[in-house]
């Protein structure tokens, strides 16, 4: 799979639940301020491919139900 | 028993996808085959401003537009209607009451899909009603049919991929964005009065209906 098809699943992947917390309260979500020093100690993790959907959360849904014919 | 032998609906709850392109042109391709009746749900009125259109000038085989009948739908609606295949040019609001009702009477539902990432996002609340009709309506077919395909783009090639996580089968056929398309709306006729500016589009019409009445 081109990176642009895997980009493009991930998006449709990431929108499939709308981020109805944030939605319906407004919050955004918690930060924490961090030291330059203890930033750069903290193991790097690649992002969630949700970060790239702003309005979306990244969804650990099941697979959809195949339609039948 | 209803004379009509294929109901075919076309529905996006998202606007700009084609969906009255491909509901006019479906319609117009199957004219060609027998009887057609379109019945034009969207609020748009577009279908039946391209039908009165052809019908002014006079052009080939056209459907005849049919309005939403009153009180229930049954076996004498079609009756009513008495064509062999009937088009609906549904609203683009998959939470219409008249598409639910629509849905609950169609043998094929099609959802034309732009190769955009924003078009497929929108799909998700769309698939749950599909799965509804679905529930209503166990005969329902259902195809995604990618729109507007530009070739060489790789968002447009991405899309057959992207389109599985939904769920619901795609066409091997795919539209891709066409003058043709917009030129037949802008002169009032369909695809096939353009003769060979037209062929190509045509082509993808009649793939589809072979897909369809197969």
């Amino acid at each position: 799979m081109n990176d642009t098809s895997s980009k493009l699943t991930a998006s449709v992947r990431a929108a499939r639940k709308p981020s109805t917390a944030r939605a319906a309260t407004g919050a955004t979500p918690a930060t924490t301020t961090t030291s330059p020093e203890a930033a750069a100690s903290q193991p790097q993790t690649a992002a969630p491919s949700a970060v790239a959907t702003p309005g979306f959360v990244s969804s650990q849904t099941q697979p959809t139900a195949v339609w039948p014919d | 028993m209803s004379k009509t032998s294929k109901r075919i609906a076309l529905l996006n709850q998202k606007g700009g996808t084609g969906k009255t392109t491909l509901a006019v042109q479906i319609a117009c391709g199957l004219s060609r085959k027998g009887s057609v009746s379109l019945m034009d749900l969207d609020p748009q009125g577009s279908s039946t401003h391209w039908l009165e259109q052809m019908a002014q000038r006079e052009a080939s085989p056209a459907p005849q537009l049919v309005a939403w009948p009153e009180g229930r739908w049954s076996d004498d609606t079609e009756d009513m209607f008495g064509t062999q295949f009937l088009v609906v040019d549904c609203p683009p609001a998959a939470a219409d009451a008249r598409t639910a009702e629509a849905l609950a009477q169609m043998d094929w539902l099609i959802v034309p899909m732009m190769p955009s990432p924003v078009d497929l996002w929108a799909s998700w609340r769309l698939v749950e009603t599909l799965h509804q009709a679905r529930a209503r309506n166990p005969r329902l077919k259902a195809r995604l049919v990618i729109n507007q395909a530009e070739p060489g783009s790789a968002l447009s090639t991405a899309m057959r991929e992207a389109l599985t996580e939904f769920g619901v089968p795609a066409m091997n056929t795919v539209v891709r964005k066409r003058a043709a398309f917009r030129t037949a709306a802008l002169e009032g006729v369909s695809v096939y009065d353009l003769g060979r500016r037209g062929a190509a589009a045509v082509a993808e019409i009649e793939a589809i209906l072979e897909e369809l009445l197969k």
